[in-house]
């Protein structure tokens, strides 16, 4: 039963690079199926943390983690697109490159959507990753992640040093190509260009989980997202 | 997968030294061109070349060996490697296995233009031939074993050599992921070079301590091969012409490599943060 009602389970999660400063302090939550999940949050507060722990690349944290029914692990990762705030992709890489190598290991990838990205992006599948622009490899990043019919997708900050033009247009794309029925984080500081967007919203503060509803309950509280934002992140907001 | 991560980690191999060992076949191919245009000094430039190619191919693949597995296991490339779909036991078995493909490749490089240098710098007047004779005869004349004996002791040898360097890649592939485990990473990849020397004096030093405890050895003679742990049955095989090779650092650094690469996988799946 729980596995169908969550994407996301995390029990007493704690998570420090550096002793006694916790990233994460016993973080527990739960994040429905199905639902657009915006993690808002001041820097630091974690919100990279979680998703790397989500997605599998940081190992040393301690509590319990369920992704669709499973312990990070390949199983999870077979059904987990992660878009980090990092290029990743190795030098010598071409686009066709990327999307052969995507389309070898995971069986949600569809190759065909791969190529329409690439020339909706207006990309040359022949150019080296290093020889692209940074926006240019970020295209090339969110086109491998959102031709995957994943069933949980973890965005880092894609929209992150856009341009406000540029930024509609890769929020078209993700909202338009992400697999039905599937859960989608996407990490953010852009609460008022995403509200409309999101229909669950999780803020991170001071290592915890400050609060962590769906936006309809936002609304009926008489709020706008921005306002429950500054109120529970309070002073660093505005340091932020 | 396993069979997909091989192909794709020997692509990029391939990728990172494919130059070096197209400058080889280029300059193996010079000199067999200058045999025939019969000038010394193309003859000496390309020998020159080949022979200092041959080692830049050497130290170019270990330097890849090590900076590969750093940057795609634990670099910024494994944000990409480390989200796979396949066990963290693959991952870092698939770096072993294509990481000694590429420097047996160069030991083979090297070992093929040593050869190819000898035999074109003796073949003109059979200086080889003689030089064989030479070593041959001066072997007989101390009453060492014969021909056959020696044969199959050089590819008993080679094999053992091979085996080291494949030994030697797991050595580093758990270097450079001890040297990414906080709070050791701190170390940068200077750690890489200590806790390699560490772990190489180390097994290095227990073998040696093994083989004054237990020494096993092949005996190679005329009539065949056989191991034994009688220090009086190599001494009798020794004095009829034979050959011993001490095979207990053998036995010991394959189990030892089989725990490190147990650890490493390990260490990978708890201690690891990409950055």
């Amino acid at each position: 039963m729980e596995q169908q009602e969550y994407a996301v389970k995390v029990r007493n999660l704690n998570k420090s690079y550096i002793r006694h400063k916790p990233v994460l302090t016993d973080v527990s939550f739960d994040i429905p199926r199905g639902k657009i999940v915006g993690l808002l949050g001041p820097n630091g507060c974690g919100k990279t943390t979680l998703l790397k722990i989500l997605s599998g690349v940081i190992h040393d944290y301690s509590g319990k983690i369920i992704i669709n029914g499973n312990p990070p692990g390949p199983v999870t990762k077979a059904t987990t697109a992660f878009l980090p705030d990092t290029t990743y992709l190795a030098d010598y890489f071409r686009t066709i490159d990327a999307i052969d190598y995507f389309n070898d290991f995971f069986y949600d990838f569809d190759r065909v959507k791969a190529m329409e990205f690439v020339e909706r992006f207006k990309l040359d599948p022949k150019q080296k990753i290093k020889t692209m622009s940074k926006g240019m490899q970020e295209k090339v990043q969110l086109l491998l992640v959102m031709s995957r019919a994943a069933k949980l997708y973890l965005l880092d900050e894609p929209l992150g040093g856009v341009d406000p033009a540029a930024r509609e247009n890769i929020l078209n794309i993700i909202m338009d190509n992400y697999a039905e029925k599937s859960t989608l984080i996407l990490s953010t500081h852009m609460v008022n260009d995403l509200e409309a967007s999101f229909n669950h919203v999780m803020i991170l503060g001071h290592g915890r989980v400050l609060v962590n509803t769906s936006v309809d309950n936002v609304r009926k509280s008489g709020k706008t997202l921005e306002e429950v934002f500054k109120e529970v992140i309070g002073n660093d907001w505005e340091i932020d | 997968m396993i069979g997909k991560l091989i192909k794709h980690d020997l692509i990029a191999g391939a990728r990172r030294m494919g130059n070096i060992y197209l400058a080889a076949v280029i300059a193996c191919a010079a000199l067999l061109f200058s045999s025939l245009v019969k000038s010394g000094f193309l003859r000496f430039l390309s020998s020159a070349a080949v022979f200092v190619i041959a080692c830049i191919a050497v130290v170019v693949t270990f330097a890849s060996v090590v900076f590969g597995a750093n940057k795609t296991l634990f670099g910024r490339e494994g944000y990409l490697t480390q989200t796979l779909p396949v066990r963290t036991s693959s991952l870092i078995f698939s770096k072993w296995i294509t990481s000694s493909f590429w420097v047996l490749i160069s030991y083979g490089l090297a070992a093929a233009v040593g050869i190819l240098l000898f035999v074109y710098w003796t073949s003109e007047n059979q200086d080889g031939a003689q030089m064989y004779e030479i070593i041959y005869s001066f072997a007989q004349s101390f009453g060492l074993g014969g021909e056959s004996v020696y044969q199959k002791y050089l590819i008993v040898s080679a094999v053992i050599g091979l085996f080291n360097a494949c030994i030697l890649v797991m050595f580093i592939i758990f270097s450079i992921t001890l040297s990414n485990v906080r709070p050791l990473n701190k170390l940068g990849s200077f750690g890489i070079i200590i806790f390699l020397a560490l772990t190489v004096f180390a097994v290095q030093g227990l073998s040696y301590g093994l083989e004054a405890l237990c020494d096993i050895s092949l005996v190679i003679e005329e009539s065949g091969m056989s191991m034994t742990v009688d220090p009086a049955a190599v001494e009798t095989a020794i004095q009829a012409g034979g050959l011993a090779i001490g095979f207990t650092s053998v036995y010991f650094k394959a189990v030892v490599t089989v725990f490190i690469y147990i650890f490493t996988v390990i260490l990978t799946e708890t201690k690891i943060n990409l950055k």
